[in-house]
């Protein structure tokens, strides 16, 4: 199948990587003990939830007449709107853009869409440099690589591997204090935010009602991109429309409690259009670009229409038992686990045609998901289409999945007998007894030792 | 067909609709009736809010009050440079020229007339040490601000100084952020730029441990003062 075999070696290697495991337990860890605490404090968490989903519902049912009250309303504030079909169209429109205003340096806000459009290639082959200003993004910018996580970037380095990274291209005395690294980052970025011609942003919600465009963050890049530079463009996926002003406390009250167990980030921003003639900052002309790129395909598939409800908050990442184990590289595309594994197939086809398969189905990710978006339902879907939209038809796997597949069906037969599973157990003990090293096999010999090439087997225990 | 038409039919035809829809869908719980609480509470609730996630407030003080604090603060801080923005409910009487008779550079921000003017209080904003405004209003439950910006109340000043002093009226604090939203209204979101600010900036990039002050402010203080 294709994507499969790159995906499985580049995953096993992940898997391998102890180090990188270290670094994804340790983050991911940690956010999950955020998340709990702060909805814990917060008693109607799960009414407001219900309360997104169903706006959500709403806003994809209704989408082609928000998306036209929306940009009537944009229009009317001054902004210049513009719809892009595919990523190509998004790309070509912004370049052109930078290139006729002069624009030299672009300060880019976070923003996963400009990932999906590939942006920063296309602005620096025009000669054109852009440069990441939220820390994360800066940080795997100055490595030349992608964004491991669709909100903490640099998820899969160490402070250390930070610290090499700023020594050996800031010019700064290596340390690993994050404190120290975050201060010669916004030394170097502030002058850089203080000259840019122009800002690129994404947008978390737009709100059709008042043509609202609405950015939350913690680290302030975004309002900077967003006020100082005289250009400002927004590139939205068009399923961020959402109907009302009233609309938005639901989201908001739920998304940084989900993403980073904040009640609120320390800034959202609200772009309504250019600055007035006696403004003192602001862009003097504001585009919005309206991306499908895919989504309208989405939209045309009742079961994966869903997944447009997604408020990219990451949690459903730092779940995951999958992404936990591998990272977000080992995906390949920009948006990874468990939302990446669904929207990626339609936005980046063949090349991620794989991922709905790289799941253990263990639904942590519908639990968390503060929209409630039944992603193992649309994996499965997803499974089903790959393999033809046929139930019936068989999915040819690489050869070592089908042994494993063969192994645990012989397994099952057993399993299903007590006194065989008992017989089982005990001979189990006896031949493990000289592998054992701490309560764990380590390496297994024979057809099994595909198996424990990345994982330790805990030893069987025989019941006297 | 124009591409934004084209785009819209194919959403149409993707939902497989043929006409919009004239339903109105209020999803808003009709809100049980509680006492709403009185301001000290939502004061105290502000503060508390504001220290947790990393500011500072002096709490409810007068204007004598301020004028002290604000004082203590340039002369304990070494501030040379301070940008004022116009008030919301009315001006601090006293305040700008307190800070100039320490020595510091005041700037109170009024409508500019002109490029040039723009320019040198751009270039006042981004070499100051501290920024003085009244926030608009207040969110209790999350120690939010809330600034619209204006001719004379540009964004930038709550962003590029190091150190910020907000100030609030306290009949300006309400208890949550669907109350603040409500308050400002529509019409006012459609004109101006808002910035909801929740304490100084922060990031957890690195490992995921928090580190405050990245672009924006690194302290924020506030104060909740009548004018």
């Amino acid at each position: 199948m294709a994507g499969s075999s790159e995906f499985l070696t580049v995953a096993e290697r992940a898997v391998a990587d102890l180090e990188l495991r270290r670094k994804l337990e340790n983050a991911t860890g940690r956010h999950l003990n955020h998340v709990a605490e702060t909805r814990a404090e917060f008693p109607r968490f799960d009414e407001e939830r219900e309360t997104a989903r169903r706006i959500k519902e709403e806003s994809i049912g209704r989408l082609d007449e928000l998306l036209t009250a929306l940009i009537d309303r944009l229009k009317a504030n001054g902004c210049k709107v513009t719809v892009a079909a595919d990523a190509a169209e998004a790309r070509e429109y912004i370049v052109g853009l930078a290139r006729r205003r002069g624009v030299r340096t672009v300060v880019k806000g976070k923003s996963m869409t400009t990932e999906e459009i590939e942006l920063n290639p296309a602005l620096t082959a025009a000669g054109i440099q852009p440069v990441e200003t939220d820390l994360g993004e800066y940080i795997v910018q100055l490595r030349r690589e992608s964004p491991s996580h669709i909100i903490t970037p640099a998820i899969h380095l160490s402070r250390e591997d930070i610290g090499r990274l700023f020594a050996e291209n800031l010019g700064i005395a290596y340390t690993p204090e994050p404190e120290r690294l975050t201060a010669a980052a916004r030394e170097r970025l502030r002058s850089i935010f203080l000259n840019a011609e122009m800002g690129v942003t994404g947008a978390n919600f737009a709100i059709a009602e008042t043509g609202t465009l609405v950015l939350v963050e913690n680290e302030g890049n975004g309002r900077y991109s967003s006020t100082w530079p005289q250009t400002l463009v927004v590139l939205m996926g068009m399923e961020k429309v959402i109907p009302r002003l009233a609309d938005l406390s639901h989201f908001l009250e739920i998304l940084a409690r989900t993403a980073t167990g904040q009640k609120l980030t320390c800034y959202t921003n609200f772009i309504h259009g250019p600055r007035g003639a006696d403004e003192i900052d602001g862009p003097e002309q504001v585009h919005v670009v309206i991306l499908d790129n895919g989504r309208t395909r989405m939209l045309a598939d009742p079961v994966l229409r869903e997944a447009l409800y997604c408020l990219r908050c990451g949690a459903c990442l730092n779940v995951c038992p999958v992404y936990r184990r591998i990272g977000g590289h080992a995906y390949g595309v920009p948006y990874q686990g468990p939302i990446g594994s669904i929207v990626s197939p339609v936005l980046f086809g063949t090349r991620a045609a794989y991922l709905p398969f790289a799941s253990t189905l263990c639904g942590a990710c519908r639990e968390i998901c503060p929209v409630k978006i039944d992603i193992p339902r649309i994996l499965l879907h997803q499974r089903w289409l790959e393999s033809g939209g046929n139930h019936g038809a068989s999915i040819r796997f690489p050869r070592s999945i089908s042994r494993t597949r063969r192994a645990l069906t012989r397994f099952a037969r057993m399993a299903r007998h007590p006194r065989r599973m008992r017989l089982l157990n005990r001979a189990m003990a006896l031949l493990a007894w000289p592998l054992e090293r701490d309560g764990y096999i380590r390496r297994m010999p024979g057809a099994f030792r595909h198996w424990t090439r990345t994982r330790d087997f805990r030893a069987p225990r025989s019941r006297r | 067909m124009s591409a934004l038409h084209k785009i819209i039919a194919d959403v149409r035809m993707a939902l497989e609709r043929t006409a919009p829809s004239a339903a109105n869908h209020d999803h808003t719980a009709p809100t049980a009736q509680v006492a709403a609480p009185s301001t000290h509470a939502l004061v105290a609730q502000f503060t508390r809010e504001v220290e947790a996630v990393g500011g500072v407030c002096w709490g409810w003080i007068s204007r004598a009050g301020l004028n002290d604090g604000v004082t203590a603060l340039v002369r304990s801080d070494g501030i040379r440079r301070i940008v004022i923005g116009a008030p919301v409910t009315g001006a601090i009487p006293g305040l700008a020229a307190a800070l100039s008779s320490l020595g510091a550079e005041v700037l109170s921000v009024e409508k500019i007339r002109g490029d040039e003017q723009r320019a040198a209080v751009r270039e006042a904003l981004a070499a100051s040490d501290l920024g003085i405004i009244e926030a608009d209003y207040a969110i209790a439950a999350t120690g939010t601000l809330c600034v619209i910006a204006a001719a004379a109340r540009p964004s930038a000043l709550t962003l590029l100084p190091p150190t910020n002093l907000i100030t609030i009226h306290p009949q300006r604090i309400l208890p949550t952020l669907a109350d603040v939203i409500a308050a400002i209204g529509a019409e006012r979101f459609a004109r101006h730029r808002v910035a909801f600010i929740t304490g100084p900036s922060r990031t957890a990039d690195i490992e995921k441990m928090i580190v405050v002050g990245v672009h924006g402010p690194k302290r924020l203080i506030c104060a909740v003062v009548e004018s």
